[in-house]
């Protein structure tokens, strides 16, 4: 393992990321994944062959050979991570803002007890509902 | 002729009596110093002709101690003696008496002798002196002013005082106790004067040992002659010995002598009785002389001793080697080897003990699984182990020490036996055969060098013979495959063969198994290792070419500065970007799978 190379590689990974998290706080979430694909694949095809030497270098070797870890894995670690932080700030921003004011809806009587309610109540409020619906359905 | 005989006779005698009286002006009669004494209620002080005893101390009122004096063991008197008024006795005008201290069991005395004793010693030899020469010493100077009628008239500057008097032939004069001058004889003839100069001697203690050896066993009494010798000038007084040992215990510690004389030696034994330790070590005895002059000046000297007191336990490692009978031996070996071990418990307790024997690697021990025995070695015992190995092949062998382990008041304590230098011969036959191939990889279709080396290791002249056999996948093209022949001891033969792959594969080429008859008619067979070979397929065209086109792959990366996994892979760039979108929307959507999922729950059950 060459340490210099994974510093290096390990550098890159850091502004890329930081640049798609800086985006994702600031500006916005769907511009945040654009830029999380656009950014490895515009050096892929502007200057091919360096890229894909990057992405294939190998930078260790875990279970003494057996699995190799290459840039393109990290790659795809990252990507998976920072994809998994984009959609549930997403989906979680939507459930705040308009998720709970359906529930709200659904169920006017309590109407004030759910204005301030924390996650657990709410996962408990929701295992309930789900348990009326199928006590219904049977 | 009675007449001349008496003549002649007391000319001899007067040449005879001259150098008494010599000696004469060199010794005072003075109250000479015999030690300082510490005396408990009947303990004596020896001295020479006499003995002083203390016979009882009362401490009541006033502190008094009654003192008897022997004179050579024969009672003569005795007195009570205090510290205020009465502390000084004098017997008969030749002994002196005086306390220092009384305490309720101890008295402190200090003994003097009158005694006529050299005190004088010669400062400046004979020298003589004319008119108006004058001679310097340490504190003096002497001028011969005159030599008349009725003697020489000499002056005398001794520290500060000026004394000018006519002395005749034989005069001397003490000017005080550092200084004297002996007018020896004045020549009128030569209008010559001989004067010689005396200050005080000093006594000089040397110490010196006899009888001691370097080394000594456990519970063995350490016992030697000390030897104290006076070199000073003048006689020794009141001489103490003192011997200390921090490591053991000493049977006289103080030990005392009156008087040693200037060129005299006086004896001491000392005996010791080390304590009784685990290991090796070196014990001190400092033994310290005090003496004193006839004025009581005190004198010193100390000699220190180290000596090494062996450990209780002791090891012998003992080897013999023998001769095997049997026409056939063991091993091809023609000797093997008796092992003694002696262990020796000098203690007065039992002790229990590990020994442990390192035999070199190819020796077999006989009849014994290990050798490590755990034994019980009682007080003052030794025991003996006693077994037998023997080589599995010959050569030059040396053996290492055996070690014992004991433990001794909750420590462990190692101890090896001494290294045995000698290097023990074992004959016999060794045959080393080695196969070695060229490669262990290679292609069907290709020639393949079979390397087989026999090393005759032994001390005996061989018969030998072999016959290599070649496996399916293989064919002999050329070489020696098989010999027969003669080796003697300590050469080496080299043979080789060439074989050709015929199908791809695994195999282990089989043993080379060498026949031996040694000079003896010992007949053994020596077998070589397994060479493994692996064949592969021969390469395809497409496959050079997709070989070469990867190494101008390869040739990028050292510029880049990264290494490639992907050696031999070529991708195109839209490849490559294709394959990075669809790996990116594949995480994307199974990511998105859940939060989607949840999605649609809450806009379906709450709508």
């Amino acid at each position: 393992m060459n340490i210099m190379a994974f510093l290096g590689s390990a550098m890159l990974f850091a502004v890329f990321a930081m640049i798609v998290l800086f985006v994702l706080i600031n500006m916005s979430s769907r511009l945040a994944l654009i830029i999380l694909l656009v950014i490895p694949i515009l050096p892929v095809l502007l200057i091919p062959d360096i890229s894909i030497a990057f992405l294939s270098y190998r930078q260790m070797l875990l279970a003494s050979g057996l699995v190799p870890v290459n840039n393109f894995h990290i790659l795809l670690m990252l990507w998976s991570t920072l994809i998994g932080i984009i959609l549930y700030t997403e989906f979680l921003t939507w459930y705040l803002g308009k998720g709970i004011k359906m529930k709200k809806g659904s169920t006017g009587k309590n109407k004030n007890s759910y204005q301030f309610m924390d996650i657990q109540k709410n996962t408990s409020a929701t295992v309930e509902k789900v348990k009326n619906i199928l006590m219904k359905r049977n | 002729m009675p007449i001349k005989k008496l003549f002649f006779l007391s000319i001899i005698l007067i040449i005879l009596i001259n150098p008494a009286n010599g000696a004469g002006i060199r010794e005072e009669n003075i109250w000479i110093f015999q030690g300082s004494y510490e005396l408990g209620i009947n303990e004596r002080a020896y001295l020479e002709g006499f003995t002083v005893k203390i016979h009882e101390i009362h401490t009541v009122s006033e502190p008094t101690a009654t003192i008897l004096i022997y004179r050579n063991s024969v009672f003569k008197e005795a007195f009570k003696a205090d510290t205020e008024l009465n502390s000084e006795h004098i017997y008969d005008n030749e002994l002196r008496i005086n306390v220092i201290d009384l305490t309720q069991d101890k008295v402190s005395l200090e003994i003097y002798k009158q005694k006529s004793e050299l005190v004088w010693i010669t400062d400046i030899p004979k020298t003589a002196f004319k008119t108006g020469d004058t001679l310097t010493g340490h504190n003096y100077r002497i001028s011969l002013l005159d030599i008349e009628e009725n003697g020489a008239v000499i002056k005398v500057e001794h520290e500060g005082n000026v004394t000018e008097k006519t002395y005749k032939s034989g005069d001397y004069e003490k000017f005080s106790d550092e200084f004297m001058i002996n007018v020896i004889y004045i020549k009128k003839d030569t209008q010559e004067v001989l004067i010689e100069t005396m200050k005080p001697g000093s006594p000089n203690i040397e110490i010196n040992t006899a009888n001691l050896q370097d080394n000594y066993d456990p519970g063995e009494l350490l016992e030697y002659e000390l030897i104290i010798t006076n070199t000073g000038t003048i006689p020794l007084h009141g001489i103490i010995l003192t011997t200390e040992c921090k490591e053991g215990e000493i049977e006289l510690p103080t030990q005392q002598h009156s008087i040693l004389d200037p060129g005299k030696m006086k004896k001491f034994q000392i005996k010791v009785k080390p304590d009784m330790e685990p290991l090796d070590r070196n014990i001190t005895i400092t033994s310290k002389v005090r003496g004193y002059d006839y004025q009581g000046r005190e004198f010193h000297g100390e000699k220190s001793l180290d000596v090494n007191v062996n450990s209780y336990i002791s090891i012998k490692k003992g080897i013999e080697r023998k001769e095997k009978i049997s026409e056939n031996p063991e091993f091809g070996t023609e000797q093997y080897f008796k092992i003694l071990i002696t262990l020796n418990n000098k203690a007065d307790h039992q002790t229990a003990v590990n020994v442990k024997d390192d035999l070199p690697k190819s020796f077999i021990p006989a009849d014994l699984d290990s050798t490590e025995w755990a034994l019980l070695l009682d007080p003052e015992a030794s025991r003996t182990i006693e077994y037998f190995a023997s080589p599995t092949e010959p050569g030059d062998f040396t053996f290492g020490p055996a070690s014992v382990i004991w433990k001794h008041e909750g420590k462990t304590y190692t101890l090896e036996s001494e290294a045995i230098t000698r290097t023990f011969h074992v004959s016999g036959s060794k045959v080393v055969v080695k196969k070695e191939l060229s490669s262990s990889y290679m292609l069907a279709g290709e020639n393949i060098s079979v390397l087989i080396r026999i090393i005759n290791d032994g001390d005996r002249d061989i018969e030998a013979s072999f016959e290599d056999n070649i496996p399916d996948k293989l064919t002999y093209i050329d070489g020696k495959k098989e010999w027969r022949g003669y080796m003697e001891a300590g050469e080496t033969k080299e043979f080789s063969y060439t074989l050709r792959a015929e199908k791809p594969g695994e195999l282990y080429l089989p043993a080379t198994e060498l026949s031996i008859n040694d000079e003896k008619g010992h007949m053994d067979i020596s077998v070589s290792d397994e060479p493994f070979l692996y064949i592969d397929d021969p390469l395809v065209e497409s496959d050079t070419y997709y070989e070469e086109d990867s190494y101008s792959e390869v040739n990028i990366t050292p510029e880049t500065g990264y290494e490639t996994s992907a050696e031999g892979t070529e991708i195109t760039k839209t490849q490559a970007a294709g394959f990075l979108v669809s790996s990116f929307a594949t995480l994307f959507i199974l990511i998105a799978i859940v939060p989607a999922f949840a999605y649609l729950f809450i806009i379906r059950v709450y709508k």
